[in-house]
């Protein structure tokens, strides 16, 4: 900084916000990005998507959108959570467009997917006892198709909250939303869950 | 149930969620999301595979649906075929307010006014509509075989504008067959004819004598309820003395047919279109044709460009002569005769493009000086007195240059042959004031020095 004269003004310079432009330097290329975080979109596309063998999909389409948003982003937050924005809104797409082939052709996802079934490869095995294993399968089952009853805002809000275990604030910097919103999608979706649950149990009792 | 604070709303999964008989649906819930499986790394093949298709060159794109995209693209092809169809359903029927006027409708014609929509009549041309209209009304053209004459009266009957025949008129010769090639006599109209007496439009005014061009209705100036009717029939190809009698020779010889074909096609007129009137059934129902205005200046440009700029006379005749017989009364019907005029005058036929200025209206319009010099000069062959009149007239308007060249050596010359030495001696010198390296310079100083009328020297 310069000081002009006897009053103190002082002279603005460029990149006088050395942070900014330092952050500005460091924004990685895309096979790098690929390289650090292509697991953690993948989890968290199967955390998203649920036990589904599609999640290929999602973690090449979230590249596609970072490949085309790359110029834009300027490093303001996390990467991270640049990247959680894109997959939240890539499985959200991903799964409005699903229902709506399932609505068109009246049989659930689309039949060009040969790989649209369940798979619980990549998930992790609690034991090596198969009874276990087995009900700890028909539990993520059953918590998946509970989940798919909500919306797709409390559902996304629900997964982040309770099964990622992402705070609120998080959540609202993940969704472009305040805090309050997320609060408010929550309770709404825990009461849902609930109700669908009560009704699943109801139906189930023998 | 409202919302709790950040720090206040624990996740179920911090709540050690039980799944006894006693536990609260929020404890089994948690339970559920406690004991539920967690996804770990993703495979690694997968991973691979989107590597792959994200950094080789060409990038992939998400897989597309091709049947949805054809069904999307199917239906909004159907819906704009809908709405054109409908469209075009409630402009004939009459639904919109500039749709075709009620006036040109002809008796017959089916109507839709009471809001049901009437199936669309098949096109035809003008002119056959305006034929059958014609033998609908009968009574008129009784004995005569003019299908035409009929649709004319009805014209004027309807209110529609007949535009003046641009030809010279002929005279059927009785007696003739229907059916049979009508023969016809290009002489002039009789003075005293009767009101209302028919006169067959001489073939010898239509490139190839075919009834396309003529069955282009007009009426006649000389009497008000005068008629020009012209066969539609394609075979009847009438006689003229002058030049229509070569034309048809031309015609009905193999290299005239191919002459004739050729320029057809050059013009963009099929032949199917131009014997139209003989191909409609007889017992279709009468009805004008509906063009629009885009269509009726695209033919017309079509045969301006074959003019100007391709200088085809034969083939822009005949675009011509389809545009004024499918548009007889065309907004640029007017613009569409002295370009006829320019065709015949490229194809040397002096004769016909005399006739057809005479039946044209001169005293207005952008070319009515010009066109009034051309007519003089074509009508300073056999008739000087009428030629000086055009010339004269033509002078009054103030004209340009090259117009004032031609008007002054015509009219010196036409005095000349009228006996007028000293009129013609002062268009001459006056031409030569104003042009003296013009094009008839030399032959004015000639002629005033042969009658002692002293000039200057040759520059």
């Amino acid at each position: 900084m310069e000081v002009m004269g006897s009053l103190g003004l002082a002279t603005p310079q460029p990149h006088s916000r050395p942070e900014v432009a330092t952050r500005i330097s460091v924004i990685p290329t895309l096979e790098a990005i690929y390289r650090a975080h292509s697991k953690t979109v993948g989890r968290w596309a199967m955390r998203l998507l649920g036990p589904r063998e599609d999640y290929e999909d999602v973690v090449h389409e979230v590249f596609l959108v970072v490949r085309r948003r790359l110029p834009e982003f300027r490093g303001e937050a996390e990467i991270t959570t640049w990247l959680y924005e894109i997959t939240v809104r890539v499985v959200q797409g991903f799964r409005r467009r699903a229902r709506w082939w399932s609505w068109v052709t009246g049989h659930g996802p689309s039949p060009s997917r040969a790989r649209a079934g369940e798979s619980f490869s990549a998930w992790f095995a609690p034991s090596t006892d198969p009874e276990a294993l087995l009900e700890a399968r028909e539990r993520t089952r059953l918590l998946y198709r509970l989940l798919d009853e909500l919306g797709e805002e409390q559902r996304t809000t629900f997964i982040l909250f309770e099964l990622e275990g992402l705070s609120g604030n998080q959540i609202a910097e993940i969704t472009g939303t305040n805090v309050a919103t997320v609060w408010v999608r929550l309770s709404r979706a825990r009461r849902k869950f609930m109700e669908r649950m009560r009704t699943w149990e109801t139906r189930t009792e023998p | 149930m409202k919302y709790k604070g950040d720090d206040e709303m624990l996740p179920w999964r911090d709540r050690r969620g039980r799944e006894t008989e006693a536990a609260t649906i929020e404890d089994r819930a948690a339970a559920l999301i406690a004991g539920a499986l967690s996804p770990a790394e993703p495979d690694a093949l997968s991973l691979l595979r989107v590597e792959q298709a994200l950094f080789r060159p060409e990038r992939r794109r998400p897989r597309s649906r091709p049947l949805v995209r054809v069904a999307v693209v199917t239906a909004v092809l159907v819906a704009f075929a809908a709405t054109v169809k409908a469209y075009e359903m409630a402009r004939r029927s009459g639904w919109l307010g500039w749709a075709v006027p009620t006036s040109a409708r002809l008796p017959g014609k089916p109507t839709s006014g009471k809001g049901g929509l009437s199936a669309p009549a098949p096109t035809e041309p003008a002119p056959a509509a305006l034929a059958r209209s014609a033998e609908a009304l009968g009574g008129q053209a009784q004995g005569e075989t003019q299908p035409g004459l009929g649709a004319e009266a009805l014209a004027g009957a309807k209110g529609i504008e007949v535009v003046p025949i641009p030809e010279a008129r002929a005279a059927s010769k009785p007696g003739t067959a229907s059916g049979e090639a009508r023969v016809a006599v290009a002489t002039p109209e009789p003075a005293g004819a009767e009101a209302g007496a028919l006169v067959p439009l001489p073939s010898s005014t239509m490139p190839g004598g075919t009834a396309a061009h003529g069955a282009g209705l007009r009426r006649s100036k000389l009497g008000e309820a005068r008629l020009a009717w012209a066969s539609p029939h394609a075979s009847s190809r009438a006689e003229a003395p002058a030049e229509g009698h070569g034309e048809r020779k031309r015609a009905a010889s193999p290299s005239g047919r191919r002459e004739e074909s050729s320029a057809r096609a050059r013009a963009g007129i099929a032949p199917a279109a131009m014997s139209s009137a003989t191909a409609e059934p007889a017992d279709a129902p009468p009805r004008l044709q509906a063009a629009s205005v885009s269509d009726e200046v695209h033919a017309l440009d079509r045969a301006l460009a074959l003019l100007r700029r391709e200088h085809d006379g034969g083939a822009a005749l005949l675009a011509l002569d389809a545009y004024l017989a499918r548009y007889p009364h065309g907004l640029l019907s007017r613009e569409a005769h002295f370009a006829r005029v320019d065709a015949l005058l490229l194809l040397g036929r002096s004769d016909q493009a005399l006739a057809a200025l005479e039946a044209l209206p001169l005293d207005r319009g952008a070319r009515s000086t010009e066109l009034q010099v051309i007519r003089g000069e074509l009508r300073a062959r056999r008739n000087c007195a009428s030629a000086n009149a055009d010339f004269s007239a033509a002078l009054a308007q103030s004209p340009t240059p090259a117009l004032l060249e031609r008007i002054l050596y015509g009219r010196g010359v036409c005095r000349s042959k009228l006996g007028n030495v000293s009129g013609a001696a002062s268009d001459l010198q006056r031409y030569l004031d104003r042009f003296p390296n013009g094009v008839h310079a030399r032959s004015a100083r000639l002629w005033l020095q042969s009658v002692g009328v002293a000039r200057s020297p040759e520059p």
